[in-house]
């Protein structure tokens, strides 16, 4: 559920922010989610990836399938990718691998200053 | 053991964002690219995107205009004055076009380097070395001295950088996002530097170097046969018999010495297939009484277009047209009163002068028995680095200029051949306000306004073909033409004597002209221009010689003329080289001694109707015969190790006619002695085995159309970006003129009515935008020869049911 809920945030985020900001503010928005929500390394990766990665696939289709393809079919052929649901797949995995190494940096951020913090409380107790 | 974690996904991140940010070799930088919500997915369009912004705040308005597109998108801007028009017309222009303006002017300025690397380097070299952008500059200066261009330039260019700075990375267009970088501001330089691109690309080529080479090999009286300077069925653009009543400026001639000097190598040229087919017919002629005007300009068919299709309407004018994307105005097309079209009026305004330097320095030259001092021009090529970690190089090149112009040929260019300098006198290179002709005959109501308008154009020089709702036609061969002796300028010339130089100009007044002939027409097809009358120098060694004489041909039969004939004469497809060759060709054959495969070629060229058609095979038989004839014939030409042309189609058959046993039809490779049967026997046997090859290989029919493969290349030369494989009728030295990659880029035809009734097409469509549905919309109608009517809006007829959209500019309160 709280997977669910980290994905979808992602999710809204990155689409928020795009409307406004470049491509790579899906990596910021998974590296700002997951170091909000507590979640295992792992998980966290995952949730980033189909987060943003759902959402690129999703938004590649709208675009795509709204103008009959007329852009895609040609950009595939220039990056000569045989077909455009090639390319729209690697647009996918761009935006996975963007969004999942953010959250997995964004949750090791996390780990990192708990850590810290019960170093520190640690410290603070032995007085 | 945390911190080591984090800080290794982090940095990998980093580099993963950083590296997707940037072009990888020639890949576009995926991650930026490839974003659905920013990236090239944004520039797919429906066609309802091209009608949004219902009103429009504008800063640098300063009255309201209004833009109808209709259903070919093209504008139908009103405006209150010329300020507001011209701005207007550049932020149209630059929402469908921007990339494709920046590139040409970006090729004309030489730094193409900065977009596509060091690949560009040779080419922004020879563009420098020719100076262009110092014409560019002198035609500015020149320009912004009369206050009406100078408005209109600086309206235009502020129409266009105000789209620009209202873009956001996801409204880019397409061609900058694949290759990564952003569009410059806008200047009035840049439109200078576009007509110094036309002028470049129509008047840009020359032989003379070539020429002194073969004098040099073969004599000059082989020269004179081989190049004659008129042909002796020729038909001039001004009929041969026209009467010159004007006393001709008198040119001194000197004794005539040219230095003879090889060169190697010349530098690389615009294209020979650049020409145009334009004509105008009287009333007379026609079903309805009305003239008629057709003008169909031959360019590289490109996309984006080289043209772009606009109706600019203020209370000074209400014009029509075709325009240069990057200059302000209608360059071809027609108003309320006249129409008016162009078509290349090529001869030879580039001239070479061998200079010799004092010394290594280069600081001064030889004149006229003293030293000059010379010009340095530095030239620094930005390129863009392969990598994108990579930092950005400087290229530079010095450039010497003299007083004749600059030393483009030198140690150092072209290649590192030439040991020897020269430099290239070129009318292009001075200042010149053509855009004033275009903008006055935009508004020009009769024949009077149409000659005065043509004044001040100078190059590159064009036949301004003219008609007029009040019934007059006019053909004007109209440039800047350099007062010449007999042959000046024919060879390299000694850029030390004085007496090689330019005597100045033919007055414009005397530029070749007609109005009104008897013969109730006017043409142009890039042939000579006058008859042998005409009382000056006007050689070039490229003149047309079968679209002219074909297009008068017709002409002068046709009567009762509807604008359905003059859309069929501008598709005629009929071979007149054919005609006037392949009867004798074929009755040099012994059919007996043929193969079967070589008598069916016999049996198919035999019955051909000389119709370059696509689905024929003949043509394709035809041409191949022609080409591998011309191989053995001009064999002399091609072992050379200097640079050399062979003589042109025309001049081939006027030799062969004029002397069947000229000693270059021996092929010097073989013990015999061949004689004109021989070689078309050979060629024949070659061509028909080619063909047969050609369809083993490619397993279809040898079919013209599939021969030819016509395409209309992206810019970029993507084929995914391009249309390819299309089947097209016509080729070079036909009136439909579609040799594969060159042809009519518009083709339009107008009845001179009231109102006026006009139809064009061009192969292409109004939107640059490859992911837009107006990108290459035209292209089918254009390859089968048809016609979209052109919605002249005026008074009379509205076409309101034709409008799709009204946009209304207003000033930015």
């Amino acid at each position: 559920m709280k997977f669910l809920v980290q994905l979808i945030l992602i999710a809204l985020s990155t689409y928020l922010a795009e409307l406004v900001f470049p491509w790579w503010t899906a990596a910021l928005c998974a590296f700002v989610i997951a170091a909000l929500i507590p979640s295992g390394g792992p998980k966290a990766f995952l949730s980033g990836f189909l987060g943003v990665g759902l959402l690129w696939l999703g938004a590649a289709l709208f675009f795509s399938i709204r103008t009959d393809y007329i852009l895609t079919d040609r950009v595939a052929d220039l990056m000569q990718m045989g077909s455009p649901f090639i390319l729209i797949l690697l647009t996918a995995l761009i935006g996975a691998l963007s969004g999942g190494l953010g959250a997995l940096s964004g949750s090791q951020l996390r780990k990192l200053l708990r850590q810290k913090r019960k170093t520190s409380s640690r410290y603070h107790s032995s007085f | 053991m945390r911190l080591l974690k984090f800080s290794v996904s982090f940095i990998i991140t980093v580099i993963f964002l950083i590296v997707l940010n940037n072009r990888l070799g020639t890949i576009p930088p995926l991650g930026k690219f490839l974003d659905p919500f920013n990236g090239f997915y944004r520039n797919a369009k429906i066609k309802e995107d091209h009608f949004l912004q219902e009103k429009l705040a504008l800063p640098g308005l300063q009255e309201e205009v209004r833009i109808q597109y209709d259903e070919f998108l093209v504008p139908h801007i009103t405006a209150a004055n010329n300020h507001d028009l011209y701005y207007a017309q550049g932020y149209v222009t630059a929402m469908h076009r921007l990339w494709q303006m920046e590139l040409q002017t970006h090729f004309a300025a030489g730094r193409l380097s900065e977009i596509f690397g060091e690949s560009m380097l040779e080419r922004d070299r020879l563009m420098r070395r020719k100076g262009l952008r110092y014409g560019a500059e002198n035609s500015l200066r020149v320009m912004e001295q009369d206050p009406e261009v100078k408005e209109a330039l600086a309206a235009y260019s502020r129409g266009i950088n105000d789209y620009i700075r209202q873009l956001d990375f996801a409204e880019l267009p397409f061609e900058y996002k694949l290759l990564d970088y952003r569009p410059e501001e806008w200047s009035p330089l840049k439109s200078a530097l576009l007509l110094k691109y036309m002028a470049n690309d129509l008047a840009g080529r020359d032989y003379d170097l070539e020429n002194t080479n073969i004098v040099k090999l073969f004599g000059k009286e082989t020269f004179d046969l081989l190049f004659p300077e008129r042909l002796p069925n020729t038909d001039p653009i001004i009929p041969e018999g026209t009467p010159w009543k004007f006393k001709p400026e008198a040119v001194t001639v000197p004794e005539k010495k040219y230095p003879s000097l090889f060169t190697k190598e010349t530098i690389a040229k615009p294209e020979k297939d650049n020409g145009s087919n334009n004509w105008a017919v009287s009333g007379e002629k026609t079903r309805s009484g009305n003239p008629m005007l057709a003008n169909d300009p031959h360019l590289q068919l490109n996309l984006p277009s080289i043209w772009y299709a606009l109706q600019l309407t203020n209370p000074d004018a209400n014009t029509y047209g075709v325009s240069l994307p990057g200059a302000p105005g209608i360059i071809i097309g027609f108003n309320d009163s006249i129409a008016w079209g162009v078509t290349n009026a090529t001869r030879d305004v580039m001239d070479w002068y061998a200079i010799r330097f004092k010394t290594d320095e280069r600081d001064e030259y030889e004149y006229d028995g003293k030293w000059l001092k010379t010009e340095e021009r530095i030239e620094k090529i930005k390129v863009r680095p392969g990598n994108f970690w990579q930092g950005e190089e400087i290229q530079l090149d010095t450039v010497i200029y003299t007083h004749h112009g600059p030393v483009v040929y030198d140690e150092a260019f072209p290649g590192d051949s030439a040991q020897l300098a020269y430099a290239l006198r070129w009318t292009a290179h001075s200042g010149s306000n053509e855009l004033k002709t275009f903008l006055q005959l935009n508004r020009a109501h009769n024949y009077q306004e149409f000659e005065e308008a043509l004044i001040p154009y100078q190059a590159p020089a064009q036949n301004f073909v003219f008609a007029s709702v009040a019934g007059t036609i006019a053909m004007w061969v109209q440039g800047k033409f350099p007062l010449k002796w007999k042959e000046q300028g024919k060879f390299l010339m000694d850029g030390s004597r004085r007496e090689h130089e330019w005597q100045g100009y033919i007055p414009q007044m005397q530029n070749a002209h007609i109005v009104n002939p008897k013969r109730g027409f006017v043409s142009s097809a890039n042939q000579m221009p006058v008859g042998s009358g005409y009382p000056y120098y006007t050689y070039d060694q490229n003149y047309q010689h079968y679209r002219n004489r074909r297009i008068n041909q017709i002409l002068a039969k046709m009567d009762h003329i509807t604008l359905k004939d003059m859309m069929q004469l501008q598709n005629d497809n009929f071979n007149l080289k054919a005609k006037e060759t392949l009867p004798w060709m074929l009755d040099s054959l012994e059919v007996e001694a043929l193969t079967n495969e070589q008598q069916r070629a016999f049996k198919m060229l035999n019955e051909w109707d000389y119709l370059q058609l696509a689905k024929a095979k003949a043509p394709a038989l035809y041409e191949a015969w022609w080409s591998k004839f011309r191989e053995l014939l001009w064999d002399e030409f091609s072992s050379l190790n200097v640079a050399v042309i062979e003589p042109d189609n025309g001049a081939t058959v006027a030799l062969l006619q004029k002397d069947p046993t000229t000693p270059f039809i021996d092929n010097r490779l073989t013990p015999e002695k061949e004689n004109l049967n021989d070689l078309l026997h050979t060629s024949f046997a070659l061509a028909v085995e080619e063909i047969e090859k050609w369809e083993e290989e490619h397993e279809e029919e040898a079919s013209w159309g599939n021969i030819k493969n016509s395409s209309i290349k992206h810019l970029s030369q993507q084929d995914a970006l391009s249309v390819t494989d299309l089947q097209v009728d016509g080729g070079r030295d036909i009136v439909n003129a579609n040799s594969g990659r060159h042809g009519a880029s518009w083709r339009m035809v107008v009845e001179l009515s009231q109102p006026i009734q006009a139809f064009g097409v061009y192969p292409g469509g109004q939107s640059g935008n490859p992911g837009s549905p107006f990108y290459s919309n035209f292209i089918e109608s254009w390859r089968k020869g048809e016609y979209n009517p052109l919605y002249f809006i005026n008074e009379q007829q509205s076409f309101e049911d034709k409008i799709i959209f009204t946009q209304t500019l207003y000033p930015e309160p």
